[in-house]
């Protein structure tokens, strides 16, 4: 007979809460819904509970009742990771893991014929228990026959006080009778069907699963009608195993060493071609090659391999295309020692298959093959070499733009400016200008003489601010010199200096 | 030389300005300007703040206000005159009354209709003149309209793109003629304010410091500059500087000049308001008097009419008079009170409802010559009415001549902290954490950062504290004035603008009430008084079942049963003398007389008790210690207290006679003393008063004490006059509950939500009494609880006590929580006025009953009369309304499954949970054979026991109070199914058993008892969570700070 495991964590946002704040685990802490005061709490850890915060709460409601009480939200994200990190725990015991999707921190496991490889199943859950323990998580292992019986159990047995909280079911008619005591309550059931379901007096699995289920259905819906099912073994789901994910990598070792790039080359394209036709299969295509040049040992450490990342304009499956972006990136430099073996990693995305389009209109600008453009540029040149200016609403003037990495071309959307900015140019770093001297009988030299001194000086503009963290303040001035060069210089005030920032022209 | 600020927004532009009007008018007047102006934006908020404080000063102030126009531009706008002044405020009424609450547009048009008076000033960022495009058209609509009076406004600010800006507003003024005028958007008074602007832009905008960009300024050069500063800043346009006092003097216009007058009545032919308010008072005297009006009443009346006509204010009179006689017409229950108790007039109209010949009330509170301010009268009323009668104002003045006061709501340290904490980006749930520390008042300091676990060495936090702290006590946005009306013979929007309230069909006025005060404005206070309600019904009840018309003014006075049960403190719905703390006091002063209610009512107040006077009056009163007074010149002012002054009045006069104060300074004593805590003002009159009474021979350590009271007075004085319009009430509700009890639980139960206590403890108290509630039931229940006839009737008294009634209350479905009175009760009613219902499932099909509903009732056991066991009909309903929506047939074939009984405990839960009180039993009652085997004994055990004796009891917790006058002590109330037991927690127990006092239903305490004068209190040693099979349901506490 099959057998499977449930593993179950409980509270386990608050567990994750708890592992990123271990200075909370002696007060009060909780885990709410957001970071807000009417916030709901969802989770709150023993101390809290003991100063009578519970789940349900508002953040603000806690709060009346401890003031220490500290929280925080643990998003989806991070629950879905630590699920992950989980599951890849989990499957160092069973190939075959499946973590709930309702219900993050339960886990079903695979455990048939594990008792082979292990003295026995309570060997086994005792070794994956102290595995989790020693993470720093707090678990209930429950070996069983069914996904409703081996739950049922976990989720009650991982509620109650006690250390160590395993059990191993011997015949499937033992996990039915204790699943069928275990109260409604340690369920994740629905709060409104279980509060329905008090009211009437079922409070545990045996009295839930006496119910007619077409009355259940007829009053609870569909959900509590599944749950009536699986309760009462009507209906069972087998184990849908994550799959691990597996990296989609080549590693290639070349006897002997290789220093021809074109026939590094040739070798690429090959193994690129299978690899192709693996995303192909999976209904993936290529966002960016990675590729691991190993060399020969030289003198310098620090150059054992070369590492290149090649980004395609689209998702792609075309090796021209990509081999046209590796050959650009590999050819511009020489190789500074043989290479003894090359790796080829892939980053994929799901295809997205496009409608073929019978009649393409012509556009006066393809976008798509600005895009392939850009790809070509960047894998001759490197990723830093396409980027875009992007305004700020920023006061100082360095802050009032940035760089961006350019993936995609966008269609131009000009703004008409009738007056434009004095300043044409500002420089990214302002340039240091010597002290301004007190007597200055030749005028202000900015520059030095061949400059000419300073003739027309106009401001000062004040931009000051950021007095939350690291203040400023600069008077600006727009200054021209004997030879009608129009400059930007300011005075900071704090640093009692002057530089120069821009020019205007 | 000088010039003018003309372009200044103080924190009323809200959110934006970073300095209280006054704060701006001072430093104008310390850096030697003779003038400002207050320009807030789309409003006039704060002018007479910095009108007041002008005044004081002797510095002029302008006053205008930036417009904001619909296409996102601004103007500025400057009164020249009184009409002009009147055309802002008629410009922004239509503005705010256009848009929801909080935002202003206006059209170009609009300010070219409203031009006469007024100053343009055009310039700034968001102004069309400086824009890219020129505005050619606006430009000659507003050339037209407002010809010579419109100016270029040429602002610096030490920006850079104000240079391309000012070039294009010079040019386009210069092509069209407008001169120019120099100036400065001020937002502070000086540049340290500029963090906290700063601060008020990103919470205006909802973005955290890091966020905001550039929607916070670029540097801090908005404070008001100095003259030379100013000067400096223009030495390339003198002119332009001259012209701001070419601009100053043509404005002349001052609050001064707002002469107000009170909408006078439509007067029959020929006859003058005075007149009329004679004819009237006369009339209602006489109805009053029984056609006989003394001679010291009637010379009362004539003064004060005389007076009254004096002042002009017959027409406020005669409001009064319409309001309530409109109420009569309605038949909506109303009582005037507060000061205007105090004149025989009022009674005479029948505004209040105090004798004058049984009260001798100082009339010199509410009118008086010398102070020449307009009277304050508040009419409380029924408050269930209320709404119609603040409609009626509305709809017989016209929104123009009628609108709301306002209130403004101003930060204090918790709404502070949380949203300067929000701008530093700060965990929402951290700053909470620190809010929920602090008191209304709180500094913040590093101390208490610590104890919340935030590191004050951090610089956001040490800037959290400093700029929390400076944004206290500016305004956030303004509310409506819980009843106060202005009322205007002019347009009141010609007065101050008019804007959108929050709620529905409310429109509330620029300025708060003492704004109006300020500025002498009369106002018309209408309250909601939920007593009121219940008096009415209760006299609705009278007549229908006892057949007795029974208006308030004839309820038997001096009835000494009514006394007897107030004696014992049977007062559980009585209004004003329920609480814990009057229940306490009652036995001790043994009321029996209506002025001994006025007493009671004031007595159990925080002003008295700080001032020690309550336990010398106690003691003078029951003869154990000798009445004397510190002087015979005070003899006449503290004889009805015995020599211990009570009451506000009594203080105020105490200052005259004593302290030699003129009415009005008594007047101002007053207000100084409700503002004490604020404006520390009460301390300028400490060496006036003690210096005064001890120079007439008075004990220094009476004056001092009475210096004392009088600071305890003004946070929390009791006016006399307060008391004596509530002690009517208070004696008619009590009469009634002695009389017709099951009248009063009725009329009470109806007139939910007021008082101190949950329907559960009134309903527990009558069935104590003896009265016959029935549950709630869908065939007997109407919507509001009703009276049905007893199968044993009769009233019977046993020991001095009402037993039973000749009514039974039948609860009615309002109790059930979710049901809806407008939605569901008439689906109900009609399905039972159609034909009598037969089952569960003729009623959910004939009403329509959602789901949802069927279970509300069921919960309730509203369906007993055709099913006993609710689980069953749980589940049958359920199913029903399942199919309903199906559309199939309601009978169902299914079998019932069979479900465990409902226990009496789990009945009585039921109950509480789906209604909030349980008509079948209290919470406790299941348990008490428990609580016995544990040694537990019920309250009227706990009553019974003797004084010093210890004892353990367990009851329901229905009421926490912390008195701040209790230097920390918590009293609580506890409740069984014989009656309360009343609890004092010292402090340091509180603080050892918080938790338990805080969060628990069901309480536990060991203690000793205190028995004094009847009054039995368990003084608390240890809390305890009693230990019992099923932890009983309540109600919730109600908790009073």
């Amino acid at each position: 007979m099959d057998r499977m495991a449930c593993v179950s964590l409980p509270a386990f946002p608050l567990q994750l809460l708890l592992d990123r704040f271990p200075e909370w685990a002696d007060i009060p802490a909780a885990v709410v819904e957001r970071d807000k005061p009417q916030s709901l709490i969802l989770w709150a850890n023993e101390t809290a509970r003991r100063c009578g915060v519970l789940p349900g709460q508002r953040y603000s409601a806690g709060l009346a009742l401890t003031s220490d009480l500290r929280a925080r939200e643990i998003s989806a994200a991070e629950i879905e990771q630590g699920v992950s990190r989980l599951s890849d725990r989990l499957r160092l015991f069973s190939p075959e893991v499946e973590p709930s999707a309702e219900q993050p921190g339960v886990f079903w496991l695979d455990a048939s014929g594990l008792e082979a490889i292990y003295a026995s199943l309570l060997e086994w859950a005792d070794r994956l228990h102290d595995e989790l323990s020693q993470a720093g998580f707090r678990c209930a292992v429950v070996v069983g026959f069914t996904r409703f019986g081996t739950y049922a159990v976990a989720r009650e047995m991982s509620f109650a006080r006690g250390k160590k909280k395993i059990l191993v079911f011997r015949r499937a008619e033992e996990e039915l009778d204790a699943a069928r005591r275990v109260s409604l309550r340690c369920l994740n059931i629905d709060p409104e069907l279980r509060d329905s379901l008090d009211q009437l007096g079922i409070r545990t699995v045996r009295a839930f699963i006496q119910l007619p289920g077409n009355g259940i259905q007829q009053r609870f819906g569909l959900e509590a009608h599944q749950l009536h099912r699986f309760a009462s073994g009507d209906f069972a789901i087998p184990l849908h195993p994550q799959a691990a994910p597996q990296p989609l990598i080549r590693e290639i070792d070349l006897e002997p060493a290789e220093s021809d790039m074109h026939r590094l080359l040739f070798l690429i394209n090959r193994h690129l071609g299978s690899l192709l036709n693996t995303l192909s299969e999976r209904r993936e295509a290529l966002t960016e090659l990675r590729i691991r040049l190993r060399l020969d040992v030289t003198a310098d450490d620090s150059k054992r391999e070369r590492i290149e990342r090649i980004r395609t304009a689209d998702p792609t499956l075309d090796p021209l295309q990509i081999m046209n972006l590796v050959r650009l990136r590999l050819m511009g430099d020489a190789l500074p020692a043989e290479v003894v073996g090359v790796d080829l990693a892939v980053r994929s995305t799901r295809d997205a298959p496009k409608q073929f389009q019978l009649f393409r209109q012509l556009t006066q600008r393809d976008l798509q093959a600005a895009d392939r453009a850009l790809a070509r540029v960047r894998a001759q040149f490197g990723d830093a070499a396409v980027a875009q200016a992007q305004l700020e609403e920023r006061h100082l003037p360095e802050a009032s733009f940035t760089w961006r990495l350019l993936d995609h071309v966008s269609p131009p959307a000009p703004q008409q400016v009738l007056m434009r900015p004095l300043v044409r140019r500002i420089y990214n770093r302002p340039l240091r200008l010597p002290p301004r001297p007190r007597s200055e009988p030749d005028g202000w030299l900015l520059r030095g003489a061949e400059h000419g001194h300073v003739e027309r000086f106009s401001g000062p503009y004040v931009v000051s601010g950021g007095w939350w963290g690291g203040s400023v303040h600069r008077e600006y001035y727009f200054a021209q010199t004997r030879y009608d060069e129009c400059v930007w210089v300011y005075y900071d005030r704090k640093r009692r200096r002057w530089f120069l920032h821009g020019e205007i022209g | 030389m000088t010039y003018v600020a003309l372009w200044c927004k103080s924190n009323f532009s809200f959110l934006e300005g970073a300095s209280h009007p006054a704060e701006l008018v001072e430093q104008a007047h310390s850096m030697g300007l003779s003038a400002v102006a207050l320009t807030d934006r789309d409003g006039v908020y704060g002018i007479v703040r910095a009108h007041v404080r002008a005044r004081e000063l002797g510095i002029r102030l302008i006053l205008g206000a930036q417009m904001t126009l619909t296409d996102g531009s601004q103007i500025v706008l400057l009164a020249m005159d009184r009409g002009g002044y009147a055309n802002l405020c008629r410009l922004i009424t239509r503005g705010r009354l256009r848009n929801p609450k909080g935002k202003c547009s206006v059209t170009w048009p609009e300010i070219c209709e409203h031009a006469e008076g007024l100053i343009a000033l055009w310039g700034g960022d968001r102004s069309l003149l400086v824009a890219e495009e020129a505005p050619h058209q606006i430009l000659t609509d507003l050339l037209e309209a407002f010809d010579d009076r419109l100016y270029g406004l040429v602002t610096r600010h030490r920006r850079t793109d104000e240079v391309p800006q000012e070039s294009r507003l010079r040019n386009r003024a210069g092509r069209a003629g407008i001169p120019l005028v120099a100036g400065t958007e001020v937002l502070y008074h000086t540049p340290a304010r500029r963090d906290l602007q700063d601060v008020l832009t990103c919470i205006r905008h909802g973005v955290s410091l890091s966020e905001a960009g550039r929607l916070i300024r670029p540097n801090a050069e908005h404070d008001l500059k100095g003259p030379y500063e100013f000067r400096t800043r223009f030495t390339d346009d003198p002119a332009s500087v001259e012209r701001t006092l070419e601009v100053a003097s043509r404005c002349t216009f001052a609050l001064t000049e707002i002469r107000y007058r009170y909408p006078a009545e439509r007067l029959p032919d020929g006859t003058s308001s005075s007149d009329w308010l004679r004819q009237l008072t006369y009339e209602g005297g006489r109805e009053r008097f029984d056609g006989t009006i003394s001679s010291s009443i009637q010379a009362q009346i004539d003064k004060e009419l005389a007076l009254i006509d004096e002042l002009d204010y017959c027409g406020y009179f005669l409001t009064m008079w319409e309001i309530v006689q409109f109420c009569r017409r309605e038949g909506i229950l109303c009582q005037g009170r507060g000061s205007a108790a105090n004149s025989a007039v009022c009674y005479c109209l029948g505004i209040t409802a105090v004798d004058p010949t049984h009260v001798d009330l100082l009339f010199e509170r509410f009118l008086s010559r010398e102070r020449n301010e307009p009277p304050d009268i508040d009419l409380d009323i029924m408050h269930d009415r209320r709404e119609e009668v603040i409609q009626f104002v509305y709809e017989k003045y016209g929104r123009d001549h009628a609108a709301m006061v306002a209130n403004v709501v101003r930060y204090r340290s918790r709404s502070a902290v949380r949203e300067v904490g929000k701008v530093f980006g700060l965990a929402e749930t951290a700053v909470d954490r620190l809010a929920k520390r602090l008191f209304h008042y709180d500094n913040i300091d590093a101390q208490i950062l610590e104890q919340v676990g935030l590191d004050p060495d951090n610089p956001a936090h040490t800037h959290l504290l400093r700029l929390a702290d400076e944004i206290q006590d500016f305004p956030r946005h303004l509310s409506i004035h819980p009843g106060g009306f202005l009322l205007g013979h002019e347009p009141v929007h010609d007065l101050v603008p008019i804007e959108n309230g929050a709620m529905e069909d409310r429109t509330v006025i620029q300025w708060d009430k003492d704004d109006l005060e300020d500025l002498g404005l009369f106002k018309v206070d209408l309250l909601g008084l939920g007593a009121l309600t219940q008096l009415d019904l209760s006299s609705q009840l009278l007549e229908e079942h006892y057949d007795l018309r029974l208006p308030m003014d004839e309820i038997p006075a001096a009835d000494s049963q009514t006394f007897d049960m107030i004696c014992r403190s049977d007062t559980v719905g009585v209004f004003q003398i329920e609480s814990r703390a009057q229940m306490a006091m009652l036995p001790r002063l043994r009321p029996r007389t209506y002025y001994d209610l006025v007493i009671q009512i004031s007595i159990v107040r925080p002003g008295p008790i700080t001032g020690g006077m309550v336990h010398p009056y106690l003691r003078r009163r029951n003869n154990e210690e000798e009445v004397e007074y510190p002087h015979e010149c005070l003899e006449p002012v503290l004889e009805r207290t015995l020599g211990v002054p009570l009451f506000q009045e009594q203080v105020m006069q105490l200052a005259v006679v004593a302290a030699d104060y003129t009415p009005g300074e008594a007047d101002q004593l007053r207000r100084d003393m409700a503002a004490w805590r604020r404006s520390g003002r009460i301390e300028r009159h400490r060496e006036r008063l003690i210096g005064r009474m001890v120079g007439k021979g008075i004990k220094q350590e009476f004056a001092e004490r009475v210096f004392d009271q009088i600071r305890g007075f003004g946070e929390y004085g009791f006016p006399e006059s307060h008391a004596a319009s509530f002690a009517l009430i208070a004696y008619g509700t009590s009469w009634i509950k002695c009389h017709y009890h099951d009248v009063f639980t009725c009329a009470l139960l109806n007139a939910q939500p007021m008082g101190f206590y949950a329907p559960a403890t009134i309903v527990n108290d009558a069935k104590r009494h003896g009265i016959e509630v029935r549950a709630i039931s869908v065939i007997h229940s109407d919507w509001g609880c009703t009276l049905e006839p007893r199968e044993t009737a009769g009233s019977v008294r046993e020991a001095g006590e009402t037993v039973g009634g000749k009514f039974a209350v039948q609860m009615g479905l309002r109790y059930v929580k979710g049901l809806s009175e407008t939605r569901d009760w008439p689906r109900i009613e009609a399905a039972r006025r159609e034909k009598p219902l037969t089952s569960i499932e003729d009623l959910v099909h004939r009403a329509q009953l959602d789901e949802r509903i069927v279970r509300r009732l069921a919960e309730a056991g509203a369906f007993a009369p055709f099913e006993q066991q609710r689980r069953a009909v749980l589940w049958s309903a359920q199913g029903l309304t399942g199919a309903l929506t199906d559309g199939l047939e309601l009978t169902s074939e299914e079998p019932i499954p069979r479900f465990e009984e409902l226990s009496l405990f789990e009945t009585i839960a039921w109950d509480y949970q789906a209604s909030g009180h349980s008509t079948r039993g209290h919470p406790l009652a299941p348990l008490r054979s428990d609580l016995q085997e544990q040694g537990l004994p019920d309250a009227r055990t706990i009553v019974s026991m003797r004084h010093g004796q210890k004892a353990r009891y367990a009851g329901l917790v229905i009421c926490r109070q912390r008195p701040g006058t209790a230097a920390g002590v918590v009293f609580m109330t506890l409740e069984d199914e014989t009656g309360f037991v009343n609890i004092v927690l010292w402090k340091k127990v509180f603080d050892r058993y918080a938790l338990l006092a805080k969060t628990e239903k069901f309480l536990g305490v060991s203690g000793v008892l205190q028995k004094q004068d009847g009054v039995v209190h368990l003084v608390a040693e240890q809390l305890w969570a009693p230990k019992v099979r099923l932890k009983p349901e309540g109600v919730g506490s109600r908790d009073f700070h």
